[in-house]
């Protein structure tokens, strides 16, 4: 099953890697680098799963959890940081976020993410 | 992120293995706790070490909020078993939590079992630690923490007990450098609660124009990520005895790439020298 997957990062080099990586696994990919812009196109449209970092300008990745699971509370929502603390893990998970990655990371990492976001939105629709 | 912490019986290793626990639960990563006893593989495993491994494991999961753990519980009646010769490992057990953590215990020479172990697992980052006496005692088996750190793919933390500095030293200037290690860097700070100095070459009192815009570029990329990094120039010759006086940093970090101008200038002996002697962690980027 292909997923529509929204990457969010300013540092442009991530969402190309991820983006490169995951339409290779045959998902719709749509990469953001300016948070106020995917805000834009989140409310516009519905992911499946949503990778955002956390600390961006203007906008944290937490307004965009937020925003997210006031809209589309299925849409597993994937946080990735490089200033990884425990209040900020422990607010993404509190507020519903699915996973939390800190970087660096392996392509790989995320790919086994999303392996374990899709399953939980296949058990989602079932149930 | 994936870490594999490297453990014998010294104290060093406990230690380390509380200031992991808190890099584990900002980050969330996947975890491998490795013991290694130094005796031959066909040798039979002493009770004294697996206990050792349990109160590890114990401790490192303690320091966890059981509602916020990224961590299964550590399950009653599940003993280490024998998977291959000279190798222990004990099931995750079915209370496994969103992340991975796996505990084994390998008999042998550790250099060679860590970076086994770290290839196999494919890990962003190994730690061990290491007290600060003359030569760097890791079991027996020479200069261990070196060896890893020598010969691993991915970046290595050998880990100090704690200085009161609040500084971490950072040679990156050049222009090869990896975007996994402007990150691990920007953990650490975290980590550390730490200011960071960034180092820059001079020769002959004068700044290579290509150092200069990576320093500029540097300084914008952490300021941007609201970490606040000091520029230190330091003439080439004066290196050595800059970084030696260590006591002002908790934690020197230092870019090993192949392409790496420090791996040139601060050749083998010295990184050997820099890891056994200093008193602060060092950190060697990869």
């Amino acid at each position: 099953m292909s997923l529509e997957i929204m990457i969010l990062d300013d540092e442009t080099i991530v969402g190309e890697r991820l983006k490169a990586s995951l339409e290779k696994d045959g998902h719709r990919l749509e990469a953001f680098t300016e948070p106020l812009r995917a805000m834009e196109r989140l409310r516009a449209h519905d992911f499946d799963i949503v990778v955002t970092d956390i600390r961006m300008d203007n906008v944290s990745g937490i307004e965009i959890l937020e925003l997210v699971k006031r809209k589309s509370p299925g849409t597993k929502v994937i946080m990735i940081t490089g200033y990884a603390t425990l209040e900020v893990a422990r607010e993404s998970l509190t507020k519903g976020a699915f996973d939390f990655i800190a970087k660096p990371f392996k392509i790989g990492e995320i790919r086994k993410t999303i392996e374990k976001a899709h399953d939980a939105l296949k058990a989602q629709q079932k149930g | 992120m994936r870490i594999l912490i490297a453990l014998d019986q010294n104290e060093y290793s406990a230690h380390t293995l509380g200031r992991v626990a808190r890099l584990a639960e900002n980050t969330w990563a996947d975890i491998t706790l490795l013991g290694i006893f130094p005796g031959k593989s066909d040798s039979a495993l002493p009770n004294e070490f697996t206990a050792t491994m349990d109160r590890y494991q114990k401790d490192f999961l303690n320091c966890f909020d059981a509602a916020f753990s990224p961590y299964g519980p550590m399950e009653e009646n599940n003993a280490f078993r024998e998977v291959q010769p000279g190798i222990h490992e004990r099931s995750p057990g079915p209370g496994k939590g969103p992340k991975d953590m796996a505990v084994r215990i390998r008999m042998g020479e550790p250099s060679g079992i860590i970076l086994e172990e770290a290839g196999k697992i494919g890990c962003d980052l190994i730690v061990l630690g290491c007290d600060t006496r003359d030569d760097c005692t890791w079991c027996p088996g020479g200069n261990v923490p070196y060896r890893v750190a020598a010969e691993a793919g991915c970046s290595v933390l050998v880990m100090k007990k704690d200085t009161d500095a609040r500084r971490i030293l950072s040679c990156l200037d050049h222009e090869e450098i990896s975007q996994a290690s402007l990150e691990m860097i920007s953990q650490m700070s975290t980590l550390f609660t730490a200011d960071l100095d960034i180092v820059g070459l001079t020769k002959k009192n004068e700044l290579k124009q290509s150092v200069q815009t990576k320093l500029g570029m540097l300084q914008s990329y952490y300021l941007s990520r609201r970490i606040q990094p000091w520029i230190e120039l330091v003439e080439l010759s004066d290196l050595e005895a800059f970084i030696a006086g260590e006591n002002r940093w908790s934690l020197i970090a230092m870019w090993m790439g192949k392409q790496s101008v420090f791996r040139r200038i601060f050749f083998d002996s010295k990184v050997e020298k820099l890891i056994s002697n200093s008193r602060s962690s060092v950190l060697l980027l990869k």
